[in-house]
């Protein structure tokens, strides 16, 4: 098996040059595989420039170019003086089947997508709270344990903004639900209970990271607290997520705002939606990102390293049927919320990262 | 469904769409055929790809409720690898793994594992057994990758295709088998059909005899396309290779065309007696009557008269369905001539090699593959699917992400 595309033609040209006793070709070449026409161009021109073409042909060569699970193969057939030859080359399709990822190569990140729950109500957080899971909605918390159901209402104290948002924080039986000026906290234990109380206090962001949220709007001011790191005034923004020393901000200009450790602004990320999230992974934190769709699209969620505070693709996206209204991280996985375009109904699903090479 | 297992061993061809409800791997295949973590959450391998190591998926149980162990997956790899070796070990973060090592390249030892190796790891847990009559299995409340959906499954075993459809049409299924014609009939009513890849060879396997012939006359003498148009409803694709084109990539260099006048000027050379043939098929194969029929009404404008009966065990030449067993090209191969009474292929290694294998398998004619067909399902409109496919490439069932239409999900 060869290493590349180009190996793969030089080795097959010379096989083929050999049984054709170097004279003359007609090449022509057909193209199943998934290579693009760019690709497949180059490995022709390749073959071009390794054999004869020029002059009266001695031999016709069809090249098709094909594949299977773990390989590309050029395939060449030979019809000289009546007989037929086969002569086959091929090359991996991944670095995972032959040669194997170099070790400083980050794992792919695939995403499995688990339904929590499902209502007609705009769904804006859900989180596991020991045997039991909590839905968060603008108007009431509710405990899903088994087939048991109890829910709480949350007092309308004053207006939600049109697009509300809310958060779950979860320790143990304990929860904290913080809403658009407001914060309800609350037991699972022994029944659902839940108090709450007009507050200007900041939402819990992350582990030792807090930030001020418009309570009359969709997002948060930009004023944050980070431990370590202190206080920090930045531009309005919609979520944010921390990989390695770095922090990640969907800001309201609709690109996200990378800050290194010293909190210098280390560039700019387009093509990324409102909401992102970090995941810790069993390779390592990565980012989770939507994309910069309306709330009329479908939506999907991708996984990004940031290296050298640059956006890199980790692993496919997972595509909804609607767009993502929430994206909160949970740890070790996210709570993403999407609403089905044909429904309206609202899901709310973690979605669990995989690793692999 | 049609088959009749006896058993639900991984190594039971029969049971193979049950298995993935039961049983699972290290590695699995996805819908573009790249490998995928299961019971393996990621893997590394050296440069040479001779020694692999795989970190095990913390907290997974077995459906005994002991935890998944690296000696377990040892001993389940130990029986379906020979010629490696395998060990237990402990990666960063006190995560189990288990180290895999050869003299030789193992490039494709990720397919092996998508189907070797199998651990009751799985979504549902079997429940009742009834050897060649029906099987239960209830939802795995410690499954991994969370509850699946359903609460139990039941299978019926040994239903025939018509059978299998009225069950549907009347409600007493909600998944059934389908036969290509019958795929109009059965996705009416909101009902969904699911599809597999290409993966049951339907071929002609010939019983020995020295002269190569009369195989060849009846091979060049088949209209794959006008079967392929009108029996199978474009079902599938025409072949004359063992290994599926997705699978080896080469298999568009076996033609399939019609070649009559090759086809009568061999049969004109044999003696009369050569000339005659008995078919015989399985009246439970995918429509094995009016292919074989058609194989006859072939064969006799070629000049050979071919006597269809089915489930006749004297006959020259049996019509069959072979189901893929492997991912592994390689392994695809050596399955598929074993099932067909062929000798072992050579070991191959390289694409070339592979191809050279199957050349020599198929150049007397003892199996005349036909067609490559894909393993069809039809739901009834109460079942919905979640996320990804509900059969898997191989055709195996992914139905932890299955609901009915109905009941919470």
């Amino acid at each position: 098996m060869s290493a590349d595309p180009d190996s793969a033609a030089r080795d097959l040209a010379r096989t083929i040059a050999a049984a054709v006793a170097h004279e003359p070709v007609a090449l022509t070449v057909k193209n199943l595989s998934a290579l693009s026409a760019a690709e497949t161009a180059e490995i022709r021109r390749t073959l071009e420039s390794e054999l004869k073409v020029a002059g009266p042909p001695s031999a016709e060569v069809q090249l098709t170019i094909s594949e299977n699970l773990t390989q590309f193969l050029l395939v060449a057939e030979i019809h000289r003086a009546g007989e037929r030859q086969v002569v086959l080359e091929s090359w991996p399709r991944t670095p995972a089947a032959s040669g194997g990822p170099p070790p400083d190569q980050p794992a792919r990140v695939t995403l499995e997508k688990k339904l929590l729950w499902e209502q007609d109500q705009p769904i804006l957080d859900a989180a596991q709270a020991g045997d039991a899971m909590l839905v968060l909605d603008a108007n009431r918390v509710l405990l899903v344990r088994g087939a048991d159901r109890q829910s709480t209402p949350i007092p309308a104290t004053h207006a939600w903004p049109r697009d509300p948002r809310g958060r779950l924080s979860v320790s143990d039986t304990a929860f904290t639900a913080y809403l658009p000026g407001t914060i309800c906290r609350g037991s699972t234990q022994p029944q659902l209970s839940l108090a709450c109380q007009d507050s200007p206090d900041p939402w819990l962001l992350a582990p030792g990271a807090i930030a001020l949220f418009t309570p009359d709007r969709n997002l948060f001011t930009g004023h944050i607290d980070i431990e370590p790191g202190g206080v920090h005034d930045l531009a309005p923004f919609y979520s944010a997520a921390s990989v390695g020393d770095a922090w990640i901000f969907a800001a309201a200009d609709g690109r996200a705002h990378v800050y290194a450790h010293s909190w210098d602004p280390a560039g700019g990320i387009e093509g990324w939606g409102s909401d992102i999230a970090a995941v810790r992974t069993p390779c390592g934190a990565r980012i989770l990102a939507t994309r910069p769709t309306s709330l009329a699209e479908p939506d999907a969620i991708q996984p990004y390293d940031l290296v050298s505070d640059a956006p890199h693709a980790a692993g496919p996206p997972l595509e909804f049927d609607g767009p993502i209204t929430a994206l909160w991280s949970a740890g070790s996985s996210v709570t993403a919320v999407s609403r089905d375009l044909q429904t309206g109904r609202y899901a709310a699903y973690s979605l669990a990262p995989n690793c692999g090479y | 469904m049609r088959a009749a297992p006896a058993s639900l061993d991984p190594a039971t061809p029969d049971a193979a769409p049950l298995t993935s409800l039961v049983f699972e791997t290290l590695v699995r295949v996805d819908e573009a055929g790249a490998p995928q973590p299961c019971l393996a959450l990621s893997w590394q391998h050296d440069a040479t790809a001779k020694r692999w190591q795989f970190n095990l998926r913390p907290g997974t149980k077995l459906h005994d409720g002991s935890g998944l162990t690296a000696a377990t997956v040892v001993a389940a790899l130990e029986a379906a690898l020979p010629g490696v070796t395998i060990s237990a070990t402990a990666a960063a973060g006190n995560v189990d793994a288990v180290i895999i090592r050869a003299n030789h390249p193992m490039p494709d030892l990720l397919l092996d594992l998508a189907h070797n190796g199998w651990l009751d790891t799985g979504p549902f847990r079997q429940t009742a057994f009834e050897p060649g009559q029906r099987a239960e299995f209830a939802a795995n409340d410690d499954y991994w990758g969370g509850r699946p959906f359903l609460d139990a499954i039941n299978v019926q075993f040994g239903r025939g295709l018509r059978d299998q459809l009225a069950d549907l049409e009347l409600g007493k299924a909600d998944v059934v088998e389908a036969g290509p014609a019958d795929l109009h009939r059965a996705s009416s009513h909101g009902r969904t059909i699911w599809s597999s890849a290409a993966v049951s060879l339907v071929a002609l396997a010939f019983n020995p005899a020295p002269d190569a012939r009369p195989r060849e006359a009846l091979a060049l003498s088949i209209d794959r396309a006008a079967m392929h148009a009108v029996l199978l409803q474009k079902q599938g694709e025409p072949t004359a290779a063992l290994l599926p084109q997705w699978i080896s990539g080469y298999a568009f260099l076996f033609p399939t065309a019609q070649d009559l006048p090759r086809a009568r000027t061999l049969a004109n050379d044999l003696p009369p007696a050569a000339r005659a043939l008995t078919l015989t098929y399985d009246p439970a194969m995918r429509a094995a009557r009016p292919l074989a029929e058609r194989v006859a009404v072939n064969a006799r404008d070629a000049g050979i008269n071919v006597q269809v009966s089915p489930q006749n065990p004297h006959a020259d030449v049996r019509l069959v369905e072979v189901r893929l067993a492997s991912l592994d090209p390689e392994h695809a191969l050596a399955a598929l001539a074993a099932a067909l009474g062929l000798p072992a292929p050579a070991g191959s290694g390289s694409a070339a090699a592979l191809y050279e294998s199957e050349r020599k398998l198929l150049e007397d004619f003892r199996a005349v593959p036909l067609f490559q067909l894909p393993v069809l399902y039809a739901a009834s409109s109460r079942v919905r699917v979640y996320t990804g496919p509900p059969v898997t490439r191989l055709g195996d069932w992914r139905f932890e992400n299955l609901w009915l239409s109905g009941t919470a999900p």
